[in-house]
């Protein structure tokens, strides 16, 4: 938990904000006031956002995200769940049984174009006895999927879509956000989790195909305020029939893929360009080509022995 | 009046910052967010020494504006760069204004502004010319259709707004400072006479009219919803441009040639109201010739802080609401005759109905 931070544990409490001022949801480093007025909506986001710190306040606060009906049609009728964000927000309003979608969405909105205070990596990360991992990809790499199973297999989990990187001390900030799972991986992570109560519900007939989201474990929620040194980079690469690989990039390549991975590198400019050179510099980069779950958690593992090792 | 609020304390004077609770906080970062002033906060808290006392909460969001806006200002500079260039072998004035000019001339008000667009201004028989340069360099007009495009190059005071398609950055090419329909529009030749030059053909506005251009838009034909940050940047241009000794006479002269009094006075009023800005006695008396009278000035009163500041303390959502659309009501029947206006907004309201495509 937020360490000097009061939380509410009370339920009733709890749905009370959600539903009506807001309750003020505390990950890492980002403060969001979140307000649902579906109750439906509020089932979902606090199944999966349960064991969070949610916060007495008053605190200040980032990002607000109010998710509701535009009008009585929209509420009761044919209800439909609009969000605003207070920000360049467009989003296309949701039915209403895809409400934690629309809530997520917003909420990866809100740091992916307003947070400029940390480099942000379109990236998973994990850490295990003071080493990082950063794991940037492309949507539907298996990024998340690696992730989380690398976190429900002894990682610390940090995030599995914002890598966050403090441009002052190099250190990573984990944002520990639900997992989100798309298709053929829903599966295999609840065979690998082993417990269905970790899930959300499994949202069908997205733009994406089926989503579901995962709790991280709670040990990497309790932990979220504990930065850690980026020491490894891998750029997962998942094939049904790939022959395992690791390959190692040039420093050269290293840094450029990383710019590529990068939301706010231009915005941030310099520094962003010294930090990412240091990483580049200091940091194991490679390419890891895997074709099973296991497979990929096997070669990470294997990456980071090494360093361990050397 | 007087229940200012706690941005406009905290936008005069830096210092109350370090008075502001946590729910303070809260406020003014929301509202100078909707206000697009929380990169003003972040330079005022820095500029004022105090970025070290304020929470560190508070500095990682007046961070993430910072940072953006800073962006944006390489962005507008780098964009002029290119405008410029697409321009090469135009050689007549090309006036930069409005964001890209205070950035050029690093005035005071930039700092912390942030502009999205580039804004130039070019002699009304230079505009096929300047809008050929720019389709030749890849800049393409947005998709309108010919109601619009027509309104634009027969009523408007620019022509209809010019994209680059790979860096999506927009180009306004204006002829005038308000629409050739508004009564107040000005003869704009004396304001391309007495430009500035920065460099080659590079122009800004001369002092007065630059800043009479602030004015204009923010009194005359911009909505005054959330535009605070307007009558922000003329206080800081006051401020700025008084240092030269014969700033007011040539600014008391220059307002009335161009016949902006009205608004000049608005804008003086206001300032020294809302920002405390200090402004010689002669100027306050001289404005107060161009008073609207008293009830107009009633209603203004009642009207403009709610538009500009729309979230006081204890202010209905109704009056607030009022007051905003009120002043868009003004600003429009100021832009054009009634008939035009008439058929206009006709034309525009079947639109949006779906009866009409033009």
């Amino acid at each position: 938990m937020p360490p000097g931070k009061k939380c509410i544990t009370d339920p009733d409490t709890i749905t009370k904000n959600l539903s009506g001022k807001g309750l003020l949801l505390d990950i890492g480093p980002i403060c969001t006031k979140v307000s649902i007025k579906f109750p439906s909506i509020r089932e979902d986001f606090l199944h999966i956002y349960k064991g969070y710190p949610f916060l007495e306040g008053p605190a200040i606060t980032d990002y607000y995200l109010e998710a509701y009906a535009r009008n009585f049609y929209r509420r009761y009728m044919r209800p439909q769940v609009a969000i605003n964000t207070y920000m360049r927000d467009d989003f296309i309003p949701l039915p209403d049984s895809m409400g934690l979608l629309s809530v997520e969405m917003s909420l990866n909105w809100q740091v992916a174009f307003g947070c400029k205070s940390h480099i942000l990596f379109h990236a998973g990360v994990v850490e295990k006895n003071g080493v990082g991992v950063i794991i940037p990809a492309i949507s539907g790499s298996g990024k998340s999927t690696l992730s989380a199973g690398l976190a429900y297999d002894g990682w610390r989990f940090f995030s599995d879509e914002f890598g966050m990187l403090d441009q002052n001390t190099g250190d990573l900030y984990p944002y520990p956000r639900p997992i989100s799972l798309k298709n053929d991986s829903i599966a295999v992570m609840k065979a690998w989790v082993g417990n269905d109560e970790f899930f959300s519900r499994e949202y069908h007939g997205t733009p994406k195909g089926t989503i579901c989201y995962l709790r991280p474990p709670m040990a990497s929620i309790a932990a979220m305020t504990e930065p850690a040194k980026p020491r490894v980079v891998i750029h997962p690469v998942f094939k049904r029939d790939a022959k395992p690989e690791i390959k190692t990039l040039t420093k050269t390549m290293a840094f450029f893929r990383l710019v590529r991975s990068s939301a706010n590198y231009g915005d941030i400019g310099e520094p962003a360009f010294h930090a990412l050179a240091k990483i580049a510099e200091d940091c194991i980069s490679c390419e890891v080509t895997y074709s099973s779950l296991e497979e990929g958690i096997a070669l990470v593992n294997k990456v980071v022995d090494e360093i361990s090792d050397a | 009046m007087r229940e200012k609020g706690l941005l406009l304390d905290v936008l005069i004077n830096p210092q109350a910052m370090l008075e502001l609770d946590i729910r303070g906080w809260n406020k003014i970062l929301l509202e100078s967010h909707i206000l697009k002033l929380r990169a003003r906060l972040a330079h005022d808290a820095m500029a004022s020494g105090l970025w070290d006392e304020i929470p560190l909460e508070a500095q990682r969001i007046l961070t993430n504006a910072r940072i953006e806006t800073e962006a944006r200002h390489r962005k507008i500079r780098w964009e002029v760069n290119r405008v410029n260039r697409a321009l090469f072998g135009f050689e007549d004035k090309i006036i930069l204004v409005k964001g890209a000019a205070y950035l050029a001339r690093n005035l005071a008000c930039a700092s912390g502004r942030t502009s999205v667009d580039i804004d130039i201004l070019v002699a009304k028989k230079n505009l096929d010319i300047v809008e050929n340069f720019l389709f030749m360099a890849g800049y393409g007009s947005r998709v309108l259709n010919d109601y619009d495009q027509q309104y634009y190059r027969e009523w408007g005071h620019e022509l209809p707004p010019i994209i680059h398609p790979d860096r999506l950055i927009e180009v306004d090419v204006h002829h005038n400072i308000l629409q050739v329909t508004n009564r107040l529009s000005p003869n704009i030749d004396l304001m391309i006479t007495e430009a500035k030059v920065l460099e080659g053909n590079l122009y800004v506005l001369c002092d007065e009219d630059m800043l009479l251009h602030s004015i204009v838009h923010q009194f005359v034909d911009g909505t005054v919803k959330g535009s605070l940050r307007n009558l922000l940047e003329q206080h800081d241009m006051f401020l700025e441009f008084s240092k030269r000794a014969d700033f007011w006479p040539c600014f008391m002269k220059r307002a009335e040639a161009l016949n902006f009094t009205r608004p000049v006075f608005y804008s003086l009023r206001y300032c020294r109201l809302f920002l405390e800005t200090d402004m010689p006695d002669e100027v306050t008396f001289w404005a107060e010739k161009f008073a609207p009278n008293p009830l107009t000035l009633k209603v203004m009163d009642l009207m403009i802080l709610r538009a500009m500041v729309p979230f006081g303390q204890g202010r209905s959502k109704l009056t607030d609401y009022l007051a905003t659309n009120g002043l868009y009501i003004r600003s429009h029947a100021l832009r054009m005759p009634p008939m035009l206006l008439a058929t206009h907004l006709t034309r525009k309201f079947l639109r949006r109905l779906g009866f009409s495509k033009a």
